[in-house]
């Protein structure tokens, strides 16, 4: 074989950094001297520039960059991550390694192995949800918690819910009222407005508003429900809406959402869900909402959701947290009903 | 060891999304249907980052992510569990002969000149599966010889000889796509 052919079968190697330091040295070396094979190489090389300069070959979309970033945050945030040691090598094994796996296992142990499989597809894609709703359990246990520990100073003070919804007009991509305490309570203030400030969440602009009951703080955090899900915990149905209790040591974190936004309510309140919104929430005032709820539900269906477990011989406790966006009022009212079902006041 | 463990994560998400636009044009390339793409490469990042512990500190984390979303593909395709059904997986028997004749080359540099971004998009599309993947590999994610043959599961000599016939291929096309442009201009 000629040095020509030899130089020309080494082009491509050459163009894709593939000659070894020896070939290398000898095919520059032709080059210089050849003619012919300097044009072919030319020819190779203008014709790879231009198949590379099509590249991006097909562009990657926005919401496809922010899932993915948001799977990696809040998985790798997440410390319910499924899949440590799963087989999941198997299912990303060669197909005919897999097949010859499959057909060395007793019939058994291939229907295991298939429900397992099945079981780790099913689990990937829940625990995608539970991820992202874990990551914003944990968001919002820490904010709380540098809240406490002075170590996220709130960026406006005031206790006028209608102050704070002026200041986040312009600064997060929601609009949200939060409404006054007479609205929410109508008894002796429990609890007080202090301030809120931004939280960054997943790389969008989230609402942190903190309240002061006597020497406690509680926490809210407010996010656009396409940046965070509600899911896992203790559920709890009412009214449409779905309330996920979570424990964070020593924090209960209640998320929901609604309206396009996902909310997140943070104290140190070590009771169960319902117990513990009778915290604030014990009055006159939240007696006629539950009056109100009871003429607009219908005990027979509602009963099995607004049960508690740690309840459910002596009450149930029906949770009504109805917040608006944009309209008006986030409201809070918890009752227990007796076994007769008639509901009063808890 | 869980908390070995979440250290590397870090790391790992950090590196893992500077691939996503290569690991896109791969799974479209695979499965030419854009959701089926967009679910192909979520499945990868979350696949990988379950199995990520498992990887050795040496290992190279792009070919890797590639692999992992080519296996997925071939799972799908095998349980049947792909809308698109598009793709081919092997070569194509008749090689280059649709574009044989000599007399269609052009001059250097002629119809290069005259091949848009477009026409190249068009071209690798239609491309058998084989030579598009291994042309998107090469090409666009600069993979080397060794690592498109991790990925692929073949020899590095395998790796060679179908790049050379998919660029020949790439080339015809092009080629081909050209002369008819000028013919259809005279």
């Amino acid at each position: 074989m000629s040095q020509c052919e030899v130089n020309m079968s080494r082009i491509d190697l050459y163009l894709d950094d593939e000659l070894a330091e020896d070939e290398l040295e000898v095919f520059n070396r032709h080059i210089k001297e050849c003619s012919s094979c300097a044009e072919e190489l030319i020819e190779r090389r203008r014709f790879l520039e231009r198949i590379r300069a099509a590249r991006p070959l097909y562009p990657v979309s926005p919401k496809l960059r922010r899932e993915v970033a948001a799977v990696l945050g809040e998985l790798a945030d997440s410390r319910t991550v499924p899949a440590r040691g799963r087989p999941v090598t198997r299912i990303m094994g060669k197909s005919r390694a897999w097949l010859g796996w499959l057909s060395s296992r007793p019939i058994p142990a291939l229907v295991a192995s298939i429900l397992a499989i099945a079981g780790v597809t099913t689990l990937s894609r829940l625990s995608l949800t539970e991820a992202r709703a874990n990551a914003f359990v944990n968001m919002a246990a820490q904010t709380h918690r540098q809240q406490v520990t002075g170590q996220l100073p709130l960026e406006v003070r005031t206790n006028s819910p209608s102050e704070i919804s002026a200041w986040f007009a312009d600064k997060v991509p929601f609009r949200f009222r939060l409404p006054t305490y007479q609205e929410t309570s109508g008894q002796g203030q429990k609890y007080e407005l202090t301030g809120g400030r931004l939280v960054d969440f997943k790389g969008v602009q989230a609402a942190y508003i903190s309240y002061r009951m006597h020497a406690r703080i509680i926490s809210l955090v407010l996010t656009p429900a396409s940046s965070s899900v509600a899911a896992g915990g203790e559920t709890t149905v009412s009214k449409g809406l779905t309330f996920h209790a979570h424990r964070r040591d020593e924090l209960q974190v209640v998320t929901w959402s609604v309206h396009n936004l996902t909310y997140a309510l943070v104290s140190d309140v070590n009771l169960p869900i319902g117990q513990s919104c009778t915290v604030c929430h014990a009055s006159a005032k939240d007696k006629n909402l539950i009056q109100n709820l009871k003429s607009r539900n219908k005990p027979e269906t509602n009963r099995n959701n607004l049960m508690f477990p740690s309840h459910a011989d002596t009450r149930v406790a029906a949770f009504l947290m109805r917040i608006q966006n944009t309209s008006s009022m986030i409201t809070f009212s918890v009752t227990r009903r007796r076994r007769n079902n008639k509901l009063e006041e808890y | 060891m869980a908390e070995d463990a979440r250290n590397t994560e870090p790391s790992f998400r950090d590196s893992a999304l500077q691939y996503l636009d290569g690991l896109y044009a791969y799974a479209m390339t695979l499965a030419r249907n854009q959701a089926e793409a967009e679910d192909l490469v979520q499945e990868t990042y979350l696949r990988a980052l379950q199995a990520f512990h498992r990887l050795r500190p040496d290992s190279n984390l792009k070919s890797w992510l590639f692999t992992i979303l080519r296996n997925l593909r071939l799972n799908q395709v095998r349980d049947g569990l792909s809308k698109s059904r598009v793709v081919e997986m092997d070569e194509p028997g008749g090689g280059t002969r649709e574009f044989e004749d000599k007399s269609l080359k052009d001059p250097l540099f002629v119809y290069l000149a005259k091949v848009t971004q477009a026409d190249v998009r068009k071209a690798i599309e239609e491309l058998p599966a084989t030579y598009r993947e291994i042309i998107v590999l090469r090409e666009f994610e600069e993979l080397s010889y060794h690592e498109i043959a991790q990925v692929l599961d073949c020899p590095c000599g395998t790796v060679m000889s179908r790049l050379k016939r998919a660029r020949e291929r790439l080339k015809e096309l092009l080629q081909h796509w050209s002369l008819a442009t000028s013919e259809a201009g005279q």
